[in-house]
């Protein structure tokens, strides 16, 4: 039997975090009461014009100019003609051929650890459609429908990938790659929750290691990466059956039900396709200018491509680590800075990466509104390496570190922490303790190991876990092998 | 480009695109004209335009600029005036679907059902 090889190609479009919208000065903000963000622009009205939010073209630059872009000399919005209610105009300004950046690539890890580049068609600057409420459970069902235009004029970019993504997990690598750059820029929120990101799917099978390619399917408005999963798993098994038994595959836009978990064919009219493609005639074409360009490219920030590479290189991180800590400003930028008071990065990384992650979890908060400073982690440490906490208490420290944001060593003070390093001390608990276990340490004379931790366990215990460990393991073979 | 110079235009095709229902002698008058201006407007074809900068504006301007900062929106009430139709805070329209036929794939289109 034929092996099939799928071949998606994904179009994300992220909302642009502009103040106001893209051809008018209506703000952005999400969730105001329906219909108070508009005005005669965005609502359509004859006789108004628009004017281009120069911070929307920056964001869409500062997009290009991440992902290795080209960014054009001459840039033209053209008009895309069509009719729906949520189009208030009866057209969108949108891109085609001289959009603002083209070529460029999203780097992702793939599953066996090797980098891919997935190529990018071009990014393109374009408005918002406004929301439809359908009056019905369904929109086949709906007798009339509401229409909010708040978020009709809203910029977006649409990202084009090339068609080179051949595998579910190659498809969300590339989309949690696209965000995370998009949020370390700063040009999106990305909240799929809110509708700020979205993604078409298309997708078509091909024999394995041919270099044809198969009719392919399109998939439009998925608002979550956990929906695209499922319509690509679905998507790969329906066209395998289909072209197994000997069908073919419609060339087709198809839409998905969340909720059954299936696509079903839009059968569409021809006609609802024929944009006629225009340039916009109102809008004077833009023309950056290599100045401005360099300026955008100063401000960017380290991207995370590259920061894991320095991690991995500058710092012998695991690429496992490397890659989790890029991948998130916040804490890359914590991990960055805690580095500045404490030299081992493998122990900052473990840090964050399991406790400081944990509380996180647990609270529902994130890296950038940690109560403590990257400062207090680095002395944190430290007083580990120093032999005045064990790594058990420090846990104990971190935690409130991170609810009250004490710096540790007042904690450990306030508390009475400090790990008992005291050989004397420790010496006079051992021997009364070794005298009377005599089993125990009989066992551990015949080489059973464990029964050594036993020992350990009850010093522990008797110092509520401040005894320097390696010092009371230390003392304890001694105390016990030394009394044959 | 016909055989007489002038330009086939499928009347029909278009009055759908833009929503117009024509009666027939409309379409027969509306073809005659629109053919008219095409073929009009295709004289420019005759002009050598070799070494020509292809144009997309007559405009003799570049980069025109808002800064992104909020003026005042539209009250709803002004907004919603002049609307055919509305329900509460929102315009109202006809059902978007006519039976058996397929949604339009609009650019929002994340289309919410009411519950
Ligand atoms: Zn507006």
């Amino acid at each position: 039997m034929t092996t099939w090889e799928p071949v998606i190609g994904l179009e994300v479009h992220a909302e642009l975090a502009t103040r106001t919208k893209l051809f008018c000065a209506c703000p952005t903000e999400f969730g105001a009461e329906p219909n108070t963000l508009v005005c005669p622009r965005c609502l359509g009205m004859p006789g108004t014009l628009p004017v281009l939010n120069k911070q929307a073209l920056e964001f869409a630059i500062r997009a290009g100019l991440a992902f290795d872009c080209q960014i054009a000399e001459h840039i033209v919005f053209e008009r895309k003609n069509y009719f729906y209610p949520d189009l208030s105009k009866g057209y969108q300004i949108s891109q085609l051929s001289q959009a603002v950046a083209t070529g460029g690539q999203v780097n992702i890890v793939t599953d066996d650890g090797n980098e891919k580049q997935i190529h990018i068609t071009q990014i393109q600057l374009e408005e918002e459609a406004g929301k439809s409420i359908h009056g019905g459970a369904t929109i086949r069902e709906a007798t009339f429908t509401l229409e909010d235009f708040n978020r009709c004029g809203i910029p977006l970019i649409e990202i084009i990938s090339e068609p080179e993504m051949h595998s579910v997990e190659e498809a969300k690598a590339y989309l949690e790659k696209l965000k995370t750059v998009l949020l370390y820029i700063g040009v999106s929120d990305c909240k799929m929750e809110e509708g700020s990101l979205r993604c078409d799917v298309n997708i078509s099978l091909r024999e394995a290691g041919s270099d044809r390619l198969g009719r392919r399917a399109e998939i439009k408005n998925l608002n979550s990466f956990r929906a695209v999963v499922n319509v690509l798993e679905y998507e790969i098994q329906r066209q395998t059956e289909l072209l197994n038994s000997g069908g073919t595959v419609a060339r087709e836009t198809r839409t998905w039900d969340e909720g059954r978990g299936e696509s079903f064919s839009m059968r569409s009219k021809e006609e609802a396709h024929d944009y006629r493609f225009f340039p916009e005639p109102d809008l004077a074409p833009v023309e950056p200018g290599q100045a401005w360009i360099a300026e955008i490219k100063a401000t960017l920030p380290e991207l995370p491509d590259i920061k894991r590479r320095r991690y991995v290189e500058e710092y012998g991180l695991p690429l496992y680590d490397a890659e989790l800590i890029s991948g998130n400003r916040e804490m890359a930028d914590f991990f960055d800075k805690t580095l500045q008071y404490y030299k081992d990065p493998k122990a900052i990384s473990n840090w964050l990466m399991g406790e400081v992650s944990r509380l996180n979890n647990q609270a529902e908060t994130g890296f950038d509104k940690l109560r403590f400073s990257p400062q207090q982690l680095g002395e944190l440490l430290a007083m580990i390496d120093n032999g005045q906490i064990s790594t058990k208490i420090a846990k104990t420290v971190l935690e409130e570190m991170f609810a009250s944001g004490t710096a540790p060593a007042s904690i450990v003070e306030a508390r009475g922490l400090m790990q008992i390093s005291d050989q004397g001390a420790l010496e006079t608990m051992i021997n009364s303790l070794v005298d009377a276990n005599p089993g125990p340490a009989e066992d551990y004379r015949n080489g059973r190991d464990k029964a050594l931790g036993f020992f350990v366990g009850q010093i522990m215990k008797e110092t509520k876990g401040r005894a320097n460990p390696v010092l009371v393991t230390d003392l304890l073979k001694e105390a016990i092998l030394g009394k044959k | 480009m016909g055989a007489d110079g002038r330009s086939q235009v499928d009347i029909g095709h278009l009055a759908t695109l833009a929503r117009l229902n024509l009666k027939p002698e409309e379409c027969a008058k509306f073809q005659e004209q629109i053919e008219d201006i095409l073929a009009y407007v295709d004289k420019l074809s005759q002009l050598n335009v070799d070494g020509v900068e292809p144009m997309t504006t007559a405009l003799p301007m570049i980069n025109v600029f808002r800064d992104d900062t909020p003026h005042e929106t539209l009250s709803r009430d002004e907004a919603m005036r002049n609307a055919p139709d509305k329900e509460g805070a929102f315009f109202k329209v006809p059902r978007i679907i006519q039976d058996g036929e397929a949604p339009d794939d609009g650019e929002g289109g994340d289309s919410n059902a009411s519950k």
